[in-house]
């Protein structure tokens, strides 16, 4: 007998891969869709510091717990980060709009509490939606894509348009792979380019991307039509239907109440970034800061 | 006989091959879209936003299918790059803009996509290069500083650079593609002389 660990299927999602046994997979399209959507009402209701940083520390905390790898997070560290360089740039370094209160004063720099406080704020709510969004991503298949929309009442032609649009971009994706290690077959230094090489690079990369294009959407269309792929046709049928389970009305309840709490307290005026206990701590600290208000 | 004339007895209408154009640009410009992240300077604001290539040198070959691909791919882009859809849909307008005054202004004043002639040059210039990215950084900006991502003492740094991030790309990349490929392009069946065909 053989000792051994069997390995484990995984299915690819939109940003990576899925444990095939995982019960998350099984999870109803729509169940999947409504974690999009309270990321998307997060970004207009999330504006109180201590709710975004345990919303952010709650979903890193399911990544954990649902066994999905937290590489995934890692990928989106460059937009995370850019993003901090503008909210510094525009809240801590040139805001001063908002401010009333100094923090901190060199030459004509001036850190305001509110300034500090409000890109603080805004920034934990991109933290705490990127992270649902990547969440919800990383559950999501090209399947549950064409399935999720036509259950919402797009046709389902329309919905396999949109399916397809991951599935090539995927395809697409490989295909740069493969013209970047042809590059590095043709002992071209990529890694060493300064800023005007790598621009002067990307020209190399795209017009190989536009023809490999072309000549697949001729391969494509080809095949969509010889399998009577018929855009006046108003019926077509699905491959699959999935039913709501237990764990699909779990999630559901968890995020229907998370939404109608933040949209309540939002609406009542709390989640509000001055409301935050840290901006009371700033302002304190800003009558003994020394600079001149 | 110019690219955009139809010849005698042509007559020309959509089909699957179409709807597949805009499958795949929509894919390219998303991919593109996130191969910007590099020069991020916030959302959607890149210092060298390569997608808006796709977005120009896409509405002029494939009219309303480029059109609909260069609204439709930030979104995508956006969402594969951990953006919600709210935040997205505020950029339409911005992209709309820059994607649909080269193809309107193309097909109207019949201009040839492969820039052979120095009044083409000009006619580019003011319609991928000028117009369409000074309104898309004036929308976007507007969308951003309504999010509350920017606040007004950056207002005009993040258009700015919207604008040059977008300009850059188009000259570096844009041009050798519609100088390069525009003969290809015109050949193919999916080529639109309309908007739709």
């Amino acid at each position: 007998m053989v000792k051994g660990e069997a390995r484990a299927y995984r299915v690819r999602t939109i940003v990576g891969y899925l444990d095939a046994t995982s019960v998350l997979l099984r999870l109803n399209p729509l169940t999947k869709f409504s974690l999009l959507l309270f990321a998307a009402l997060y970004t207009l209701l999330g504006n109180l510091l201590e709710v975004n940083l345990l919303v952010a520390s709650t979903v890193l905390v399911l990544f954990k717990v649902l066994k999905i790898r937290l590489s995934t997070v890692a990928a989106y560290l460059r937009i995370l980060l850019g993003f901090l360089l503008i909210i510094v740039l525009s809240y801590f370094l040139a805001g001063s709009s908002l401010g009333r209160n100094p923090l901190a004063c060199v030459g004509f720099l001036r850190l305001y509490a509110e300034n500090l406080v409000i890109g603080l704020t805004i920034y934990s709510k991109i933290l705490a939606t990127v992270l649902t969004v990547i969440l919800a991503l990383s559950l999501i298949t090209v399947r549950d894509v064409v399935n999720g929309l036509s259950s919402l009442g797009l046709s389902l032609k329309a919905a396999l348009v949109a399916g397809l649009v991951f599935k090539f971009m995927y395809y697409l994706q490989v295909k740069l792979e493969e013209i970047k290690l042809g590059e590095l077959s043709r002992g071209l230094e990529v890694s060493r380019g300064n800023i005007f090489e790598s621009i002067h690079l990307f020209f190399h990369r795209l017009l190989p991307l536009f023809s490999i294009t072309l000549v697949k959407i001729d391969e494509v269309s080809d095949v969509l039509e010889l399998r009577g792929f018929n855009l006046a046709e108003k019926e077509r049928s699905s491959l699959s239907r999935l039913s709501f389970s237990f764990i699909d009305l779990l999630v559901l309840f968890l995020v229907a109440s998370a939404t109608f709490l933040i949209t309540y307290f939002s609406l009542t005026g709390v989640l509000s970034p001055l409301n935050s206990p840290v901006y009371e701590i700033l302002v304190s600290y800003s009558v003994f800061s020394g600079c001149p208000v | 006989m110019g690219v955009w004339d139809l010849r005698e007895g042509e007559v020309r209408s959509w089909g699957v091959v179409h709807v597949v154009i805009f499958v795949f640009l929509t894919a390219l410009g998303a991919l593109s879209a996130t191969l910007s992240s590099f020069l991020q300077v916030g959302y959607g604001v890149s210092w060298f936003y390569l997608a808006v290539v796709v977005q120009v040198v896409g509405s002029i070959w494939f009219g309303l299918w480029g059109v609909l691909a260069s609204v439709f791919f930030p979104i995508v882009g956006d969402l594969v790059g951990g953006i919600p859809i709210s935040i997205s849909l505020s950029l339409l307008p911005a992209n709309l803009a820059q994607s649909l005054i080269p193809a309107a202004y193309f097909r109207f004043l019949k201009v040839d996509p492969a820039l052979k002639k120095l009044s083409d040059w000009a006619h580019f210039t003011l319609s991928c290069v000028v117009l369409n990215n000074a309104l898309g950084a004036y929308l976007g900006a507007s969308a951003m500083s309504a999010w509350g991502f920017i606040s007004g003492d950056l207002y005009f740094l993040v258009m700015s650079s919207w604008f040059v991030g977008n300009v850059v790309p188009i000259l570096a990349v844009g041009v050798p593609l519609l100088k390069g490929l525009t003969p290809v392009i015109t050949s193919h069946r999916a080529f639109c002389k309309r908007w739709l065909a």
